[in-house]
């Protein structure tokens, strides 16, 4: 999600030196809560987090469809072995990575692209990665040198790098992504305003183009709905949207074309599995098409 | 109005203003505002009661557990355990009031 200046409190404990016995009275560091995953599930969260577990068909390894691994300006930070407990937690067995809107991505992100492919090394199979790039600055080398490697699909932040989803650059770097069959993710959440329109052109010349609405494009989500629904190349990735914004999706859209996704560590699983299931359960979305939002929709790009 | 019709309104309007005090909260905390203990307390006074008629105590029961462990983490800055609570909390005045407008 990456919010302007939204870096949570900093939490260094400020008894970090403190003897041993005062060790029980100072506050948790970043790490050891970062740690404590069991924190999303557990005391006033444990009815909500048995009620997902009980829609997750046994046998549907979750596919999360948006998750960032590396650092970003605001202070957050996910490391690949932080991304494998929380997908082990929560019955995840394969997740989307790309990076944060990180303070070393200088000119074209190859440094976090790096941390994203060596996480994919490193936990082979768990993985899809995505690279980042800002179409404001020089993109080919980087993304011809993605490509090559073998990187799974594009992320695009029109917020964090501030541009236009019709912007002449961004374009272009649709179109090679088209043309390298490559499935572009974009950031359609929050600090945005155009996605439609914006978007359309595009998406009727490239037919072929494959592309992940991220955040469900919420603030426009009815609009996408309508007319995204003649282009079956477009999915809807569900990450901290609301239920509410969700419930909309899923009352009018085929729910083959919508998937999950946490956006992890700006969201987390047990509170974006929530809003997906109960919006999906609301909207009378049957339990046939549980495993295809959870898993199969993503799975079909990305076996 | 008839009877029910003006009930379901008026829990509407209730969940309406929990709602948006909590969202209010949510943004406040996202954007570290000074101001973000003041409008926790917002949300907190108005789950404190009984709604019209009672009819959603289930989900103030709810709210109010989220919010109190909301609170708890907030204080040891355990950011994505109050995020998940407060979203949840979100979620589920969000579903009880597109429930009531479906009755
Ligand atoms: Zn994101």
């Amino acid at each position: 999600m990456e919010m302007i200046n939204a870096a949570p409190p900093s939490c260094q404990s400020v008894f970090g030196h403190a003897p041993s016995s005062l060790l029980t009275l100072r506050t948790m560091t970043e790490t050891e809560k970062q740690h404590d995953i069991s924190t999303l599930t557990n005391g006033a969260m444990s009815p909500i987090w048995q009620w997902i577990e009980e829609r997750i068909p046994k046998d549907t390894g979750v596919f999360d469809a948006h998750a960032h691994i590396g650092a970003d300006l605001d202070g957050r930070a996910m490391t690949a072995d932080g991304m494998r407990e929380r997908m082990n937690a929560a019955h995840v067995k394969k997740s989307i990575v790309f990076a944060l809107n990180d303070p070393n991505a200088l000119e074209d992100f190859s440094g976090p692209n790096d941390v994203v492919w060596r996480a994919r090394e490193e936990h082979p199979g768990f993985f899809v990665p995505f690279f980042r790039l800002n179409p404001h600055k020089d993109y080919d080398r980087e993304f011809e040198r993605c490509v090559e490697r073998g990187f799974s699909g594009l992320k695009l932040h029109p917020v964090s790098q501030k541009f236009e989803l019709d912007d002449e650059r961004a374009v272009r770097l649709f179109e090679m992504a088209a043309e390298a069959n490559l499935p572009v993710i974009i950031h359609a959440g929050f600090g945005m305003n155009r996605i439609v329109d914006a978007l359309l052109p595009t998406i009727e010349r490239n037919p072929e183009l494959r592309l992940i609405l991220g955040h469900a494009a919420f603030v426009e989500v009815l609009q996408a709905a309508r007319v995204f629904e003649s282009h079956p190349n477009i999915v809807f990735e569900t990450s901290v949207a609301r239920a509410a914004e969700l419930y909309e999706l899923f009352a009018t859209f085929d729910p083959s074309r919508i998937c999950f996704g946490s956006d992890i560590p700006y969201g987390d699983l047990p509170s974006t599995l929530y809003a997906t299931l109960v919006a999906a359960e609301a909207a009378g979305v049957g339990k046939e098409h549980i495993p295809a939002i959870l898993s199969e929709n993503m799975r079909r790009w990305f076996p | 109005m008839s009877g029910d019709r003006s009930m379901s309104a008026a829990r509407t309007a209730h969940l309406l203003g929990i709602s948006a005090n909590l969202n209010m909260a949510t943004i406040s905390l996202w954007g570290q505002s000074p101001r973000a203990a003041a409008i926790l307390g917002m949300f907190e006074a108005s789950i404190r009661w009984e709604g019209p008629g009672g009819h959603d105590e289930d989900l103030l029961v709810r709210l109010r557990d989220l919010f109190e462990e909301a609170k708890k983490y907030h204080a040891r800055e355990d950011f994505p355990a109050m995020m998940a609570r407060l979203r949840v909390a979100y979620d589920l005045v969000s579903i009880r009031i597109i429930e009531i407008s479906g009755e």
